[in-house]
């Protein structure tokens, strides 16, 4: 039988998983870590970094590294990594090859389809470009399904009960809330809500904020303009962050994390929960507005649900426990891994999609109202700007509905249809999937020429519109135009080229040799901890520069460049020489 | 126009709801979004007419079926379209040519 893997591609972190022997397993990279953080990198020579190393070098090259890509994903925009320009697509893409290439490797054999997940609120744009990012990986994307759903299919339902879960699912970057009622074997979703800019990363910002104002005030210096200093305490302020899921007070102790009049400066301050907890309520709350509104859209009170189901790292702040419990009036439950279920689902859907026998049906929705613009009443008024719903939220998929318009004069030459998903009765409230023309109609008809307008909507939530008119059968089938759709039409080659490159496929001989393949090396405790170190003194020794000799100012600087070398081939014996010799030097210069 | 939902679920008239429901289900097992998306979409479709009188009435005026042609389909929806109130309201927006 052939083998889909199952991805989940996230906002900090990524993992990818397949059935063995009817059980989901995670594939682990050499370190034996399941979990490949979402951040993506080029090295001082222009080789590819994927996971930890990126991550790591994100202190010290933040112009060099991207973190967080799926933020981006589907807005018509790029990014610049060590100057050059990336789509969003294309970086995800990066990761989704690294995941593709674990798998391979590990089952011994070349793979090539994949059920990836995304946030059960990601638009129709957003689901295409991740569609597109799993093209230029290599992948065939042959499903693409919702993260709550995915992390549902993992529960272990009572036979021959109903069950009705709340999946909450609070990552990196997103947030979703779904109701699902588990069945006979059949796994329906009933209600999806979310936010797809909502997750851990507001939250190191809000902690960022609150930790550079407090040393401003202290040192008239804000930390966030300087991008290295930036870069370091936001990878600090999360760590703390984490802490304080378990520590009603953690210590923020970083040194040298600037310099003043040649003087190094130090952070170092105490951060309590109830602090932080103040930071983030805001947000929590419009999280658990989500979860009254699926409540509502399934048609349930909080004690129709059996179960609370966490998903995402950010679900394990005790905050989050507590404002559901108060508003559900039950303890979440813990059964189910919060990092990994998401891709394990997907791996169970894509062994059914292969014809195995792993799991239950799944049902699942659509969580946005897509329609058209129309001629007809916004408030009440008369207003050009009417949402026309055609298909309803929470409708089950695949989804195929049509709805009638007519002309709006006589002699009309053509109508422009245009989609819009979002509940707001006016479209320019809504979000803006595409459009086309429906030109050549026949124009000796009278205004009110029938115009129909159907919508198939396929089980990845990606939709097919036609247009028809009555009298003459014209027909126009909507292949949506919008900047991401062009980029498919237009971009693709070129990002598939450019990624070889990177990769240094052997399919592209010129960039092989420019670009070495950088296989993502394992990583074990000690030289973590190394690179850490290294990283540390690095920063110590930048922020010592403006104030020594010339002499000394250009050994460090070559020394610090060989470190960086050292720290990108991952050569312990050279971490740790040039460290003890850089360290010399600073211990020296900091006496003098 | 559309199928009787009891036919398409192979079920008798005088079924109760949680009898309806336990078809549905199996249906659904059987015939399974990603195996049989059309069926699947007719099933559904069936149950939901079944489950609630108001979506019922919605069904019979927007929904469409795999099978039909469009010709058939604008017939039909025609023979609605005197009858439903917002017909002639609905207007798509002239076109920028
Ligand atoms: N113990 C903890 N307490 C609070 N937050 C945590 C904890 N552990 C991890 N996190 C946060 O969880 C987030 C990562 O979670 P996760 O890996 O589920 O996200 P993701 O799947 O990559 O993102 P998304 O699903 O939004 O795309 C990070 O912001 C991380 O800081
Ligand atoms: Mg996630």
């Amino acid at each position: 039988m052939e083998t889909i893997i199952g991805i989940d591609l996230g906002t900090t972190n990524s993992s990818v998983c397949l059935i063995r022997n009817g059980k989901p397993a995670m594939i682990k990279d050499a370190d034996g870590s399941a979990i490949l953080p979402s951040v993506v990198g080029l090295d001082s020579q222009g080789r590819l970094l994927v996971g930890e190393p990126a991550r790591n070098q994100a202190i010290l090259a933040p112009e060099r590294t991207v973190k967080s890509i799926k933020r981006k994903m589907g807005e018509a925009t790029t990014v610049t990594m060590a100057d050059t320009e990336y789509s969003p697509q294309e970086l995800s893409a990066i990761i989704l090859r690294t995941l593709k290439d674990r798998a391979a490797q590990e089952l011994g054999y070349p793979v090539s389809k994949a059920v990836i997940t995304v946030p059960a609120f990601f638009n129709e744009t957003q689901r295409e470009a991740t569609r597109q990012a799993g093209e230029l990986a290599g992948l065939e994307v042959v499903r693409i399904i919702n993260e709550p759903t995915a992390a549902s299919l993992i529960y272990e339902a009572k036979a021959d009960h109903r069950e009705r879960l709340l999946v909450y699912d609070l990552g990196g970057g997103t947030f979703d809330v779904s109701i699902v009622q588990v069945e006979g074997g059949v796994v329906e979703v009933l209600s999806s809500h979310g936010d797809t800019h909502l997750g851990g990363d507001d939250f190191d910002e809000l902690l960022l904020d609150f930790v550079c104002q407090r040393f401003q005030e202290q040192h008239k210096l804000d930390l966030r303009e300087i991008p290295t200093a930036r870069s370091r305490l936001l990878q600090a302020v999360e760590e703390v962050k984490k802490q304080l899921s378990f520590d009603a007070c953690v210590e923020l102790n970083e040194e040298f994390i600037a310099e003043r009049d040649g003087a190094p400066l130090h952070l170092k301050m105490e951060l309590y929960r109830y602090e932080y907890e103040g930071m983030i309520e805001p947000l929590l709350k419009k999280t658990i507005q989500c979860v009254d509104d699926s409540l509502q859209d399934a048609r349930l009170h909080a004690k129709d649900i059996d179960k609370i189901i966490l998903v995402g790292g950010s679900s394990r702040t005790p905050l989050v426990q507590q404002m559901l419990e108060t508003q559900l009036s039950q303890t979440p439950h813990q059964e189910i891994d919060p990092d990994l279920c998401v891709a394990m689902g997907a791996a169970v859907q894509g062994a059914l999609i292969a014809g195995q026998d792993v799991g239950a049906v799944l049902v699942d929705i659509t969580p946005h109202t897509l329609g058209v613009q129309c001629q007809g009443f916004v408030h009440g008024m008369p207003s050009p700007h009417e949402f026309s719903p055609i298909i309803h939220r929470n409708t089950a998929l695949p989804a195929t509905r049509s709805e009638l318009y007519s002309t709006m004069f006589q002699g009309q030459k053509a109508v422009e249809v245009k989609v819009f998903q979002g509940e707001d009765e006016d479209v320019r409230r809504n979000q803006f999937i595409g459009g086309f023309v429906l030109d050549g109609l026949d124009e000796s008809a009278d205004a009110g020429s029938e115009i129909l307008v159907r919508f198939d909507l396929n089980l990845d939530g990606m939709l097919n519109v036609t247009a028809v008119e009555r009298s003459t059968g014209l027909e126009d089938r909507l292949t949506i135009k919008n900047a991401i759709t062009e980029f498919r039409a237009e971009g693709h080659e070129e990002a598939r080229a450019k990624l070889a490159e990177i990769f240094g496929d052997r399919t592209s001989p010129v960039s092989a040799a420019r670009h070495p393949v950088s296989e993502e090396p394992p990583l074990p405790e000690g030289e973590r901890a190394a690179i850490k170190e290294a990283i540390q003194l690095i920063a110590k020794a930048t922020n010592l520069l403006p104030q020594v000799g010339e002499d000394d100012v250009q050994e460090i600087q070559e020394l610090i460049e060989q470190l960086e070398d050292a720290i990108a081939n991952h050569s312990l014996p050279d971490i740790g020489s040039y460290r003890e010799r850089l360290e010399d030097i600073v211990f020296y210069l900091q006496d003098a | 126009m559309i199928a009787d939902p009891y036919q398409v679920l192979g079920i008798d008239p005088s079924a109760d709801s949680e009898a309806i429901r336990k078809r549905y289900l199996a249906l659904v097992r059987e015939f399974s979004p990603e195996r049989a998306p059309e069926r699947f979409a007719e099933i559904r479709a069936a149950y939901e007419t079944l489950r609630d009188p108001v979506t019922s009435l919605g069904m019979r005026l927007f929904d469409v079926r795999f099978t039909e042609t469009f010709d058939k389909l604008i017939a039909d929806e025609k023979q609605q379209f005197c009858g439903k109130r917002i017909g002639t309201d609905v207007l798509l927006s002239l076109a920028d040519v």
